[in-house]
Formats: structure tokens, C-alpha cells, sequence
């Protein structure tokens, strides 16, 4: 649910349980979207890692 | 010793995808053994298309037992799978390093009990194809929904931790790309374990906080600490007992299959030994909370124990819950001398796993049985082969995605070196 959507409320349920949601699945999407940005500058700048080096 | 198989043909050479310094059977007994899952797997399938077909006059569920085997089923594969988040927080964030043999196969077990839940849920829910409604309408102050909210979130973060092992494989880690993006995984799994740590917590929480806020339930409803009812904590407790339990157990049961040693025993005696001291501290609590519910929350209510317990749901449940898969368990786990012994040690395991999931076979079915309005009687509950077939999901895709894991990926770094000749 997002604040856009008509059931959306502005109370302290939505704002503690949908922040603490968001926040968490932020952190773990941004972080995979950062190690895959990490991997292509690596890879790049010729830093590889795999089983033959 | 040449066994049967030897002298017939080889139709593929699968060698080149098995983890390094590793032994597996031929392919074509692997395909044989295959089809173990693979017939559970159709047996669901039949079950599931029946229930989604006909409905759910299938099963055996009623306006009495708005729950059955599926949530029971459900609730134990839960709790058996947290030792994943358990074992990865110990390694990763606590630095239990010796942890670190076992906490692939953690993570292995943890996606297997997730992934299988969320699709034998799927059946459960009646229409599928609906499910995204919970997450578009969420219902903020519903137990449930933060149950699933953090179990779909969790289980992405699994699939998250086990990609390294994938992207590890002898071949896929070759590939430049896959071996880069594996080594930068490994290096922040620390922030994927903090988040299914924080993620698996609160599920496993609020898994037992739907009992306890069942005010019209004597059984389930307990007394609440903060906005949490106690079984929030008691189900919390539970899981990160017998979690790591049950990574050991399929660890032990997989080395007895394969005839080979996958961890070093000193790794599984000290998942031996979280295990008892962590079951120790639920113990205390779960016997303090249920003598605190017979003796004097039941009494306040005009109610008597006596009447919680009657058969085929009798007071044998209590002795065996508690004593039998409870405080035996954490006897035989807390002494080192059970530890040392490898048969003992998975004896004592096995019934603390046993235990977990007849906590969670008691909340959920005998809650439901014990009459609630004065024309109501003690009613019991046996789920339909169409519920078993659906059940029978979570053994079949875990048997199918332990047998290629355990084939293809470093699942084990200590087989290579415990298995040289």
C-alpha cells in the first residue's frame, strides 16, 4: 500500500508499519542495486574475481 | 566394490558442475532418485488442483477449523527454518566464525521452509492470483499481515544470501560477471543478514502473537508485555531454539544418505550447544507461562485447565510437549557427553524439532477444538489426502532443491577436506 492508494491513512499504524517496511526493503534493494553497480565499475576497471583468477 | 549400476552406459558427464574436490553418483541414478520429489510433487499437484477446482470442500476444514494441517504445517517449516537467520546472524553479525561450515546449508534450509510455505500458502489462500491483495490492502493492525509482509521480504533476502553459493558453482563462478558480483555479495552479506534478521524476527513474533490475541480463545490468549501478547516472545524463542536444531538434523540425515562427512562434528556439537541453551530459556519461559495460564489466568475466568485438555486432545500434550520434546531436549543438549556422541546428539535435535511442531500443531488445532459458545462441543480434526497432497509440497520441493543444491553447489567447504583419502 502506498500513501497515493485511497485506503492510506495518515495515522501512527500506517506511518510506524509501512515506514519500518519501506525501510527495510530500501535498504536491501538498494544495497543489491549497489554491489550489481559495484560489479559492472569492477568489472570495468578490470578488477575480476572468479574461479580461474 | 562394483555395484550394479557401474556396468551400465554413461549418457552424460556431469562432473565438471560439481563443487571442487567432490564426489557424487553417476547422472543417471541421480535422475532416479529424482523421482522421489518428483512423484510428491505430482501428488501435490493432483491435491492442489482439486482444492483450487472443487474448493475447499476438499478438505476436512470447517466453520470450526477455519485452520487445518496446511497452517500447522506451515507455522513448523517457519520455525524450523530459522536457523537460517539464526545461524547468519551468529556468523555475520555476532562473529561466530566457526559457524561458517554449516551457515550455507542454513541458508539453504531457511529458503526451502520459506519458499515452501509461501506456495502451499498460496493453495491456502483459495485464489492465488489474489495474493497481492494483502500487500495493496494491507490491514495494518492484522497480525497476519505483518506475518506476510516480513515471511515474502524474508524470502527474498534468502534468495538473496543463497545466490553467492550459486553464482560459486565450479562453471557459473568461471564467468567473470558471476564470479565479481559473487565476491561483492559475499563482502556486504553482513547488511542481508542484519535485514532477515530484523525481518525474521518480527514474523516469527507475530506467528505466535495471532494466538495470543484471541481473546475469545482461552487457550491461545495470554498476557501481553508492551502490545505484545507473551506468546510473540515464546514463538521468537522457540524458532531460534529448534532452527538450528534442524539445519544439523538434515546436515547429519544427508551425510547418513550420502556416506560422507559434510561438517566437522565440533560444528554441530556447538549448533548442539546454541540449540540447548537457547531452548533452556524458552523452556523456563514456556513452563512459567503456562503454569502463570493454568493456575491463575484460567481460575480469574471462571475456567479450570481440566476443561482445555480433552481427548483425543487430552493433558498427554502438556507431558509430552513440555517434557518429552522439551525438557529432555535441553538435558541431553546441554551435556557435553550427548554432544560428543553423534547419535545421541541427532536423538536430542530430533526432539526438539519434534517439540517446535507440536507447539505449533497445539495452537493451532486444539485452539480451535475447545468449544467457545455453551452449544458447542469438543470437536477434532483429521485433514483429507487432498490436505496432505497439498502439505506433501514442502517435502517434495525441499527434497528436489537439497538433491541439485547438494549436487551442484558449495554447499559444504569442509567435504572436500574431511573426505580425503
Amino acid at each position: 500500500m502506498l500513501p497515493f492508494v485511497f485506503e492510506w491513512q495518515w495515522d501512527i499504524g500506517h506511518i510506524v508499519f509501512f515506514g519500518l517496511f519501506f525501510g527495510v526493503v530500501s535498504v536491501v534493494f538498494g544495497v543489491l542495486g549497489l554491489t550489481i553497480l559495484k560489479t559492472i565499475l569492477d568489472l570495468w576497471s578490470g578488477k575480476i574475481h572468479s574461479a580461474d583468477h | 566394490m562394483r555395484r550394479w549400476f557401474d556396468d551400465l552406459p554413461k549418457y552424460a558427464d556431469d562432473s565438471s558442475w560439481w563443487p571442487k574436490g567432490t564426489t557424487r553418483c553417476r547422472p543417471e541414478v541421480f535422475l532416479f532418485w529424482l523421482g522421489l520429489p518428483l512423484t510428491i510433487m505430482a501428488y501435490f499437484g493432483v491435491s492442489a488442483f482439486l482444492v483450487l477446482f472443487k474448493g475447499l470442500n476438499q478438505t476436512n476444514m470447517n466453520d470450526y477449523f477455519a485452520f487445518g494441517v496446511w497452517i500447522v504445517v506451515d507455522l513448523a517449516v517457519i520455525a524450523l527454518g530459522a536457523g537460517a537467520f539464526f545461524t547468519s546472524f551468529l556468523n555475520y553479525i555476532i562473529g561466530k566464525t566457526e559457524l561458517k561450515p554449516i551457515v550455507n546449508a542454513a541458508v539453504l534450509i531457511g529458503f526451502i521452509c520459506y519458499t515452501g510455505a509461501i506456495l502451499m500458502l498460496g493453495i491456502d489462500i483459495g485464489q492465488p492470483i489474489r495474493g497481492w491483495f494483502g500487500f495493496w490492502h494491507a490491514n495494518v493492525h492484522s497480525m497476519l499481515t505483518e506475518v506476510m509482509f516480513c515471511i515474502t521480504t524474508y524470502a527474498i533476502v534468502l534468495c538473496i544470501e543463497l545466490l553467492p553459493s550459486v553464482l560459486d558453482n565450479r562453471r557459473i563462478g568461471k564467468v567473470p560477471e558471476f564470479g565479481t558480483f559473487s565476491h561483492n555479495l559475499h563482502t556486504i552479506m553482513i547488511v542481508f543478514a542484519a535485514a532477515g534478521t530484523f525481518l525474521s524476527f518480527f514474523h516469527q513474533g507475530s506467528l505466535g502473537g495471532m494466538f495470543g490475541v484471541l481473546y475469545a480463545r482461552p487457550f491461545a490468549f495470554r498476557g501481553h508485555l508492551g502490545i505484545w501478547p507473551m506468546t510473540f516472545f515464546l514463538f521468537v524463542m522457540s524458532a531460534i531454539a529448534a532452527g538450528p536444531s534442524f539445519t544439523t538434523l538434515i546436515v547429519m540425515i544427508t551425510e547418513k544418505i550420502t556416506a560422507k562427512r559434510l561438517t566437522s562434528h565440533k560444528v554441530k556439537m556447538l549448533m548442539g550447544k546454541i540449540s540447548g541453551w537457547l531452548l533452556l530459556v524458552y523452556m523456563v519461559c514456556k513452563s512459567v507461562d503456562t503454569l502463570y495460564w493454568a493456575f491463575i489466568y484460567l481460575p480469574s475466568k471462571g475456567l479450570s485447565v481440566g476443561q482445555m485438555y480433552q481427548m483425543p486432545y487430552g493433558s498427554w500434550l502438556v507431558w509430552a510437549e513440555l517434557g518429552l520434546f522439551g525438557w529432555l531436549p535441553v538435558v541431553m543438549l546441554l551435556t557435553p557427553r550427548v554432544r560428543e556422541s553423534y547419535g545421541l546428539l541427532f536423538l536430542a535435535m530430533l526432539l526438539n524439532c519434534i517439540g517446535v511442531t507440536l507447539n505449533r500443531f497445539i495452537f493451532t488445532i486444539q485452539s480451535l477444538a475447545l468449544p467457545v459458545m455453551p452449544f458447542e462441543k469438543f470437536i477434532s480434526y483429521l485433514p483429507t489426502w487432498q490436505e496432505w497432497g497439498v502439505a506433501s509440497l514442502v517435502l517434495g520441493h525441499g527434497l528436489l532443491i537439497f538433491m541439485l543444491a547438494y549436487r551442484y553447489l558449495p554447499i559444504f567447504p569442509q567435504e572436500p577436506e574431511l573426505n580425503q583419502r
